[in-house]
């Protein structure tokens, strides 16, 4: 029996390998390390065709690859198995299962997964150097989407004195993605997809609201380091460096946001501003495990399957590799997470957390290359605001309107 | 590019030995033979027969992995193909759709493909003539030297990638901040629009300079026999005037041939966009290799990606035919001629 | 005529003299400030891969680290333990297709170079068209045919190719090569009974030493320096060779919010000194493998 992994590497993997031969001794299990590139999965495809894909493979929904794969048969359902384990899929929070389910059956197990970015992390000691004050919650009445733009263009300090760039302190990082800017559409009641993938929301009502949102602080108020040069990845670098007052990040960040911080100042995090009609903006970023359509083992993939989604899988998970990722509430239990500062936010954002609107037409990242060039096009200043967001969306449309085959 | 030649022997004087089946015989009389209306003696038989075992790995070689793969691709070009379910029969919907710019990522892909090419090759041919010039002069030490240029061409692909996408850092790297020192704001480089390209090119002459392509023009300077540069200088040439009416119009074979491969080779440019840019930043640097790449892989679409792949060869082809066309204007073969 | 005796050498003779002078001047001149220039990225590839991290986010950037952390030599290992992997297996994979490739070439070449046969020329062509073919016109089929065949995440795809002339510019070399040498040199060992692969194997190879050390160093560095096919062919992480390795090392999970140019570097510098080794003691064939190959255009 087989089983492609290439989210989590090093010794997460190699624990599960053998605690498995515990539960299954006469099982062999080959694990094979695989490309986390989107490509990897037109590979998986080709293996899967030439008939040696893995028996547990990783067709991730937060990548839209699930369901593309589920649609040409590379995976199967798993109801069967569920039914006949009596498997209890109430041990999961409803989301992350919800996410497994396409056409009205259930495709792989939950086995990771977060909410997206959907938070903000502030150091405080800038917030204060700045004057200005941090809402005690998500929910208070100072805490909107208008009140953070004004934070963070009076965050954003110019270089006074010296050398190098002229911002001293950026005041916010977010980014143009898809993966960022599916929350601010939200926070504003709008979406950038509809939600059967069809057309392309971003141009209008709530979507436009939270693209423009995110353009003026990047273009106009020049207070987000992106457009200046540096990349999405030094965000994080450049927060622990007393360079950034505040970045959009997710449950993911309680976990690593001390690496780099360490000492230097307090951090404090607060989700995304509730909105009126109680939602918070979020967007549903899972892995999950799915079946091969053509195991030849599947009673021994179901139970694997079942390990690597079960307690001790997830809990191994983030504890062995220092991640902020859960899909179930026993793991939460857990002193690892119940200890860490920040992380009882999203507690409560899991009940509420919200599926992503994926590609109806399976063509793997090409809207999502579409949606970032474009953006990164508009945010570089190649066109002006109403242009560039009609080239972003017609871009995107097109892609959308092309057929399913 | 070459053509067969023929070597030794006089063929006149062979065509009257026509006691043929002494195995001691030259091709040459072989060709004589053939000038007789093709008698095919056993000797001559033998050696077709020899000739196809010993180019027998190339061509099978050529028919399954060159050719066979070749009518394949034409096959799948008119189909829509996503790798797992069969090709489905499109007609000419592929070629319509890069040709007409309905895909609007593929003429540009096309342009920025060729600034690429046509910017990095000249100065690249150039350059390593003038460095294969300097080094060329006897002076002490330059083995040296030609170790040293030739190292940047041996630091392996991704390594220089890596390499120059931290030296053209906008930030942290050194050469924005040696810019810095002078007083100028360095550009974003791979982060900017404008100068992604410009890096691209910078990084390929580093590599492209003192090379393979420096080596080849070294041994071409050393063919050009002395006689002329000796001719040249009784007639009063200085150093600047041998060089261009004596070096330069030897050298234009292998000016040729460096330019032809450079050029097929620019045109080919993958990597660098792969790992340092994938493309960006906002297409950018989506070259059409890149282009194809993504809709194989990425997208799924083998069938889009084949068409792509068939007009960038027929374009390639044609500029290389073009490129031989011109050439006998301006090449210049010496004795062969 | 006494008073003239003393008189030094006539004007035009030290006039060429100071041209000399300067020239040879200028032209150090010229080759040290390229030498410079060249040589300054590889300088900082070494200088990088010695600092901290903390240090690569410095600005305004250090020239020379200001703490030499040369365990970053053996955390490059320890942070990735497939890195001597890597190495290993690229040095399988080109033990495995560069002796094919050039041994194939020099049969092929032989062919064309010393053989009469039918369509001699028009497959000569073919051979040098194929080298303006780009690659992706059979990138996709060549996909589906060796993962018909099941060759798809091995190393196959990237072995067996080698074996069928090892490419047309190889093929191309070494026949431009034989075509210099004498047929008397034949004719000679044909006289002695040697039939046509004694003669290739006793005569004509012997003599062409520089050219074939030249073709091993090649393809040398175009297994090591191969970033496309393992692309497109390796899926497993624990099958990838160096380029490919060093490519993912940026992406994995745990580096990503922690600066790691100087492991990189340190990466990029383990992959150049096996060239930079090889270049150095096979200086003198390569140089003179080009040169003697008489590549007559």
């Amino acid at each position: 029996m087989s089983w492609s992994n290439g989210y989590v590497t090093g010794k997460w993997p190699e624990l599960m390998v053998d605690n498995f031969k515990k539960i299954a001794p006469n099982v062999t299990l080959e694990h094979r390390v695989i490309t986390f590139d989107n490509a990897g999965y037109a590979k998986m495809y080709a293996e899967a065709a030439a008939g040696d894909m893995a028996d547990v493979v990783p067709f991730l929904p937060a990548h839209y690859q699930m369901w593309p794969a589920a649609h040409r048969g590379v995976i199967q359902p798993i109801d069967a198995y569920i039914a006949s384990d009596k498997w209890d899929l109430t041990q999961f929070f409803a989301p992350f299962v919800d996410q497994q389910r396409w056409q009205g059956k259930i495709w792989g197990t939950p086995g990771f997964g977060w909410t997206g970015h959907d938070a903000f992390i502030m150091n405080v000691k800038a917030f204060e150097e700045a004057g200005v004050s941090i809402p005690a919650s998500d929910t208070s009445p100072d805490w909107t989407m208008d009140k953070i733009y004004e934070m963070a263009v009076k965050l954003t300090k110019p270089r006074t004195s010296g050398t190098g760039d002229k911002i001293e302190r950026f005041g916010l990082q977010i980014g143009y993605t898809n993966i960022q800017i599916v929350p601010q559409a939200r926070a504003f009641m709008g979406e950038v997809l509809n939600k059967e993938g069809t057309k392309v929301l971003l141009g209008e009502g709530g979507g436009l609201k939270g693209a423009k949102w995110a353009y003026d602080l990047a273009v106009k108020e020049k207070a987000v380091p992106l457009a200046g040069g540096f990349t999405v990845g030094q965000g994080e670098t450049l927060f622990g460096l007393g360079r950034l007052a505040m970045y959009q990040g997710g449950s993911l960040e309680s976990f690593t946001v001390d690496k780099v911080v360490q000492d230097k100042f307090p951090v404090k995090m607060l989700l995304f501003p509730k909105r009126s009609d109680g939602g918070r903006p979020s967007q549903l970023r899972a892995g999950s495990w799915n079946m091969s359509a053509k195991t030849k083992s599947p009673a021994w993939t179901f139970e694997f399957m079942k390990y690597l989604s079960s307690k001790e899988g997830i809990l191994t998970f983030n504890t062995v590799s220092g991640n902020g990722s859960y899909t179930r509430p026993d793991v939460l239990e857990d002193p690892y997470f119940k200890t860490n500062k920040y992380f009882g936010l999203w507690k409560d954002a899991l009940a509420t957390a919200m599926q992503p609107h994926f590609p109806a037409n399976y063509r793997g990242t090409e809207m999502e290359d579409a949606m970032n060039n474009n953006q990164q096009a508009l945010w570089l200043g190649t066109a002006d605001w109403n242009e560039g967001i009609k080239k972003t969306v017609d871009a995107m449309q097109k892609v959308l309107d092309k057929p399913v085959e | 590019m070459a053509q067969a030649e023929h070597r030794g022997g006089n063929v006149a004087a062979d065509r009257d030995n026509r006691d043929l089946v002494d195995m001691a015989m030259s091709p040459a009389a072989v060709v004589a033979l053939r000038g007789d209306r093709g008698v095919w003696t056993t000797a001559r038989r033998r050696q077709a027969i020899e000739g196809y075992l010993y180019i027998a790995p190339w061509l099978i070689g050529f028919f399954f992995l060159t050719l066979g793969p070749f009518v394949a691709s034409i096959y799948i070009s008119f189909t829509s193909y996503p790798i797992l379910t069969a090709p489905k029969w499109v007609g000419l919907r592929n070629y319509v759709e890069a040709l007409s710019g309905t895909d609007e990522l593929f003429w540009p892909a096309l342009a920025k493909t060729f600034y690429f090419a046509v910017v990095s090759v000249p100065l690249g041919v150039v350059g390593s003539l003038l460095v294969a010039v300097l080094l060329n002069e006897k002076l002490h030490g330059t083995t040296v030297f030609r170790t040293l240029f030739y190292m940047p061409s041996l630091v392996p692909g991704v390594g220089a990638i890596l390499l120059w996408l931290y030296l053209l850092d906008p930030v942290y790297g050194p050469l924005n901040a040696f810019l810095q020192s002078l007083g100028i704001d360095g550009p974003l480089w791979f982060q900017s629009i404008e100068w992604a390209i410009p890096g691209l090119i910078i990084m390929a002459l580093w590599t492209g300079i003192g090379g393979s392509r420096m080596i080849i023009f070294l041994a071409g300077l050393q063919g050009v026999p002395e006689e002329l540069y000796d001719a040249a200088a009784i007639d009063g040439a200085g150093a600047w005037h041998r060089f261009r009416h004596v070096t330069v119009p030897m050298l234009t074979p292998v000016i040729f041939f460096n330019t032809v491969l450079g050029i097929i080779g620019a045109l080919h440019v993958f990597a660098t966009a792969f790992v340092a840019t994938q493309g960006g930043p906002a297409y950018a640097t989506w070259f059409i290799a890149l282009h194809i790449y993504n809709q194989a892989f990425r997208y799924f679409q083998m069938g889009y990606a084949s068409a792509l792949a068939w007009i960038f060869c027929v374009i390639l082809v044609a500029l290389t035919l073009v490129q031989i066309r011109l050439a006998r204007v301006w090449v210049y073969y010496g004795g062969e001629r | 005529m006494a008073d003239t005796a003393i008189v030094g050498p006539p004007a035009g003779v030290v006039r060429r003299q100071l041209i000399r002078i300067t020239t040879s001047a200028l032209t150090y001149l010229a080759l040290t400030v390229l030498g410079l220039v060249f040589a300054f990225p590889l300088f900082y590839a070494i200088s990088t891969s010695l600092k901290s991290s903390a240090e690569l986010r410095q600005v305004p950037p250090t020239l020379i680290a200001q703490v030499m952390y040369w365990d970053n030599y053996v955390r490059f290992y320890v942070l990735e333990p497939m890195t001597l992997r890597w190495f290993a297996n690229t040095l399988l994979v080109i033990a495995l297709s560069v002796p094919g490739g050039v041994l194939t070439a020099i049969l092929v070449a032989y062919g064309f170079a010393r053989f009469e046969f039918p369509l001699r020329d028009f497959w000569f062509m073919v051979l040098l068209s194929t080298l303006m073919l780009p690659n992706e016109v059979t990138l996709i089929p060549l996909y589906i045919l060796f993962h018909s065949l099941g060759w798809v995440n091995t190393y196959l795809p990237l072995i067996v190719p080698a074996w069928f002339g090892g490419g047309a510019f190889s093929i191309f070399f070494i026949r431009q090569f034989f075509m210099t040498l004498p047929r008397e040199l034949d004719d000679a060992a044909r006289i002695d009974g040697a039939n046509s692969f004694q003669i290739l194997w006793r005569v004509l190879v012997p003599l062409s030493g520089p050219v074939i050390m030249s073709l091993f160093i090649f393809g040398f560095f175009a297994g090591w320096n191969d970033f496309f096919g393992p692309l497109i062919y390796l899926n497993s992480r624990q099958l990838y060779t160096m380029s490919l390795g060093l490519n993912e090392y940026r992406t994995m999970p745990d580096t990503v919010n922690v600066p790691t140019e100087n492991l990189l570097m340190v990466g990029t510098i383990f992959m150049a000194i096996p060239c930079i080794l090889l270049f150095a003691f096979g200086q003198r064939y390569f140089v003179r493998g080009m040169i003697m190959s008489g590549l007559k255009f």
